[in-house]
Formats: structure tokens, C-alpha cells, sequence
């Protein structure tokens, strides 16, 4: 008889994973798996390229399961693979496409559409808005941070930028969305 | 520069210290080339000092930006924006669907191809032509639902002990459980090592000379996990 595991906690989850347990690498992933899916739309700004991202990384997630040192903070390093996958994605992307368009992904996307966004009109909608309004490469790095909490060296690698240029491009991020979200408070 | 705590100690009428005074360190940020990227200052405590100063969750106490009231409002401009980030992120993964069945099963069947079968035990054979064993993984698998099958245990950790893949070899087990809170512990304990015990006797051929079971957590009853 299999137990429930739906209200184990994450780190015994990914300890049972790591040790062999399916069961409970797929509970893992089916309780993340809205996370990681958002997490992916907002890079690939595609729900296909999402998808895709998204299956490559659980798959790396169970392959290095084992070598996960802290199984408590399993779903911020799940984060950090989801995002690895995606840009993946999106360099093969590029080069598959051959075009010299560098600029990731265009707005078509299934992130914040424009209906969506004039739909809202509470503070969360102004928060989408001025996240739609923000330049490309700010609006990546921010992502990248605040909703994949990773270090500013991964980002830096990720973007194929430096630690400064990061930095800079995160502080006026959160200055331009501070500013927008003064009036709704 | 590091402290030598050899050097002698230097007093406040000591002599001048062999080193000159150093400026306290400048913030790479104020003097890095790609300062074309101009960091957005709206005072004299940049956004990125802020933030970091928010990240390390306002540790060490900065008193000059808790002293400085355009800082602070800034700092909860900041919190809040996090805050509102945070449910943000809640709404995107509320709305996603439903994963598809056929993508998980995809996933899982991935999964599978790569499962974690670990060291090989044999089993003794009636035929003496052929060789049988069980994976290290099967009997882990066995373990843990031995130990969840115990009311208020589940297994967070197993493994054997031992030279499993010489037959006869005298073995122990080791298993870490979580236990609900309110169940008495050391019973819980008892019934995972017995349950453990019996389950691998009726299915497996291992001598196992021990059964370790370590309590490792306590949890609580998730109230909307429908167990």
C-alpha cells in the first residue's frame, strides 16, 4: 500500500528521489510544476518553448537529484535548471533561426498579453504592465532574480553579460517598478 | 588586509601602526568601467545598496541607511515590490493548467530509463545453471514501504549497510523517518524497525543483523493533503 506522500515536506521528497523513489520525485514535480511552467513562459516568452524547457529540466532535476547538497532548498536549485533549460532553448533557438534578431523571444507571447494586463485593474495588473513596459534586457535579468532567486554570477552567465552589468541593469529594474508601484499602494 | 592575531595588539598610545591607514573599501560598483550602464542613484544611498541590504534581510544593521528616511521609504518600496512579486508568481502558477497526463508520463518514463538501481544482490537460485539477484534499489523500495506502512512514520532516507552482493553476507539497515507530532516516538521507532525487519525476511534473502531507524523530523498532519 503506498502511502500519501502530497503533504511530505520537499526535503524528504528529495531525498527519497535522490535515493531511487519515482513516487516521490513525481509528487516533487507535480507540486512545482505550475512554478517551474511560469518561471519558463516568462524566459522562452513561449508556452511550447516552456514546456520543452521545462521537460528537459526535470529530467536533469531526477538525473542530479543525488548530488544536491541541501534537499530543503530543492526548489530554488529546480528553479536554477528550469532556467539553464530554457536558455539552452532559446540559443539553439537562435541559431536554428539563423536570423541576427538577438533580442530574446518578441512579445507574442503567453506572459502578461495585452488583454490580460488592460483586463486588471488592481495593483497586480499594474505590476504585469510595468513589467511588459520594461526594456527586454532588464526585464530578463529581473526575472531571472527575483522570480528564479539565482546568484548575480549565474545571471551574469546566463545573459552572457558581467556582474556589474547585471547589477546595474537590476537596480534600475526595481527603481522603474518601485516608481510605477508608488500608486498603488 | 586580515588581522595577524600574532602581531602585537596595537594600543591607542601604541606606536603608528606599520601599515598606513587604508580608506575604507569603495564600492566596485562606483568605479567599474561599465559604469555606462550608470546605476540609478536617487540619493546618496544607491538602489543596488539598498537591495542588497534587503537581500541580506537588513544585516548587518546599516545605521546609515536606517537613519536616512528617503533610504528607508525606498527600502519599503522595495519590500513591498517583492512582496507583490512574490504573489505575482503565486497567480502565474495558480493559472497554469493542469499538467497534460502524456507530458508527466513522458517525464516519468524518462525518469525510468534512468532509475537509480544501485549495487546487485544475488539470490539464491534453484537452478545452479542460472543467477538471480535483486537490485540495491528494489530492496531500498521495499524498505520505505515497510517503514510508511507504519501510521505516522514516513521514511525520509534508507540504506544498507554491508557487503550486499556476496551472498550471505550479514548486513544492516539504516532508516531515517519523520514522525506526525503527537505520536509517541520511540514506539513509532519500534514498529518501523520491526515492520522493516519482517517485511525483507518474507521478500528478500538478506541476514540483516540490525535495523537502525533514526528519527530525523517531526511533521505535522497536513490537514489539506487528504491523507
Amino acid at each position: 500500500m503506498a502511502v500519501d506522500l502530497s503533504g511530505a515536506a520537499d526535503g524528504v521528497l528529495a531525498t527519497r528521489a535522490a535515493e531511487g523513489d519515482e513516487r516521490a520525485f513525481e509528487v516533487l514535480l507535480r507540486r512545482h510544476l505550475g512554478l517551474m511552467t511560469a518561471y519558463a513562459t516568462r524566459l522562452t516568452r513561449s508556452r511550447a518553448d516552456a514546456s520543452d524547457a521545462v521537460q528537459e529540466a526535470s529530467v536533469v532535476i531526477w538525473r542530479e537529484l543525488p548530488r544536491l547538497q541541501t534537499p530543503d532548498a530543492v526548489r530554488g536549485w529546480m528553479m536554477t535548471i528550469v532556467s539553464r533549460k530554457a536558455y539552452d532553448l532559446i540559443r539553439s533557438r537562435r541559431v536554428a533561426d539563423d536570423v541576427d534578431e538577438l533580442e530574446v523571444p518578441s512579445q507574442s507571447g503567453a506572459v502578461d498579453d495585452p488583454e490580460r494586463v488592460a483586463a486588471s485593474t488592481d495593483a497586480m495588473g499594474a505590476l504585469r504592465t510595468a513589467l511588459a513596459r520594461l526594456p527586454a534586457s532588464q526585464r530578463e535579468v529581473w526575472t531571472l532574480r527575483e522570480v528564479g532567486g539565482e546568484s548575480y554570477a549565474d545571471i551574469a552567465e546566463r545573459t552572457g553579460t558581467s556582474v556589474t552589468a547585471v547589477r546595474g541593469l537590476l537596480a534600475r529594474a526595481r527603481e522603474t517598478l518601485t516608481r510605477e508601484m508608488e500608486a498603488w499602494r | 588586509m586580515s588581522d595577524d592575531p600574532t602581531r602585537t595588539p596595537l594600543t591607542p598610545a601604541g606606536a603608528a601602526p606599520s601599515d598606513p591607514p587604508v580608506d575604507p573599501p569603495v564600492d566596485p560598483a562606483d568605479v567599474d568601467p561599465a559604469a555606462e550602464l550608470e546605476v540609478v542613484d536617487d540619493g546618496p544611498i544607491s538602489m543596488e545598496r539598498l537591495s542588497d541590504y534587503l537581500d541580506a534581510g537588513r544585516e548587518p544593521y546599516d545605521p546609515e541607511i536606517e537613519s536616512d528616511p528617503s533610504a528607508l521609504a525606498q527600502l519599503a518600496a522595495l519590500a513591498r515590490l517583492r512582496s507583490m512579486t512574490a504573489g505575482l508568481l503565486a497567480e502565474d502558477a495558480a493559472a497554469e493548467p493542469a499538467p497534460d497526463p502524456s507530458w508527466i508520463a513522458g517525464v516519468m518514463s524518462r525518469v525510468r530509463l534512468e532509475s537509480r538501481t544501485g549495487r546487485e544482490i544475488p539470490l539464491s537460485s534453484p537452478d545452479p545453471r542460472s543467477t538471480l539477484h535483486v537490485t540495491e534499489g528494489a530492496v531500498r523500495s521495499l524498505i520505505r514501504e515497510a517503514g510508511d506502512s507504519v501510521p505516522g512514520s514516513v521514511v525520509i532516507s534508507c540504506g544498507i549497510v554491508g557487503d550486499v552482493d556476496r551472498p550471505d553476507a550479514v548486513v544492516s539497515v539504516e532508516v531515517a523517518i519523520s514522525a506526525l507530532f503527537g505520536t509517541t516516538v520511540p514506539d513509532v521507532a519500534d514498529a518501523v524497525r520491526e515492520a522493516v525487519a519482517a517485511h525483507l525476511a518474507a521478500q528478500t534473502e538478506l541476514v540483516v543483523e540490525a535495523v537502525d531507524v533514526t528519527v530525523r523530523d517531526v511533521h505535522l498532519l497536513d490537514t489539506d493533503g487528504g491523507l
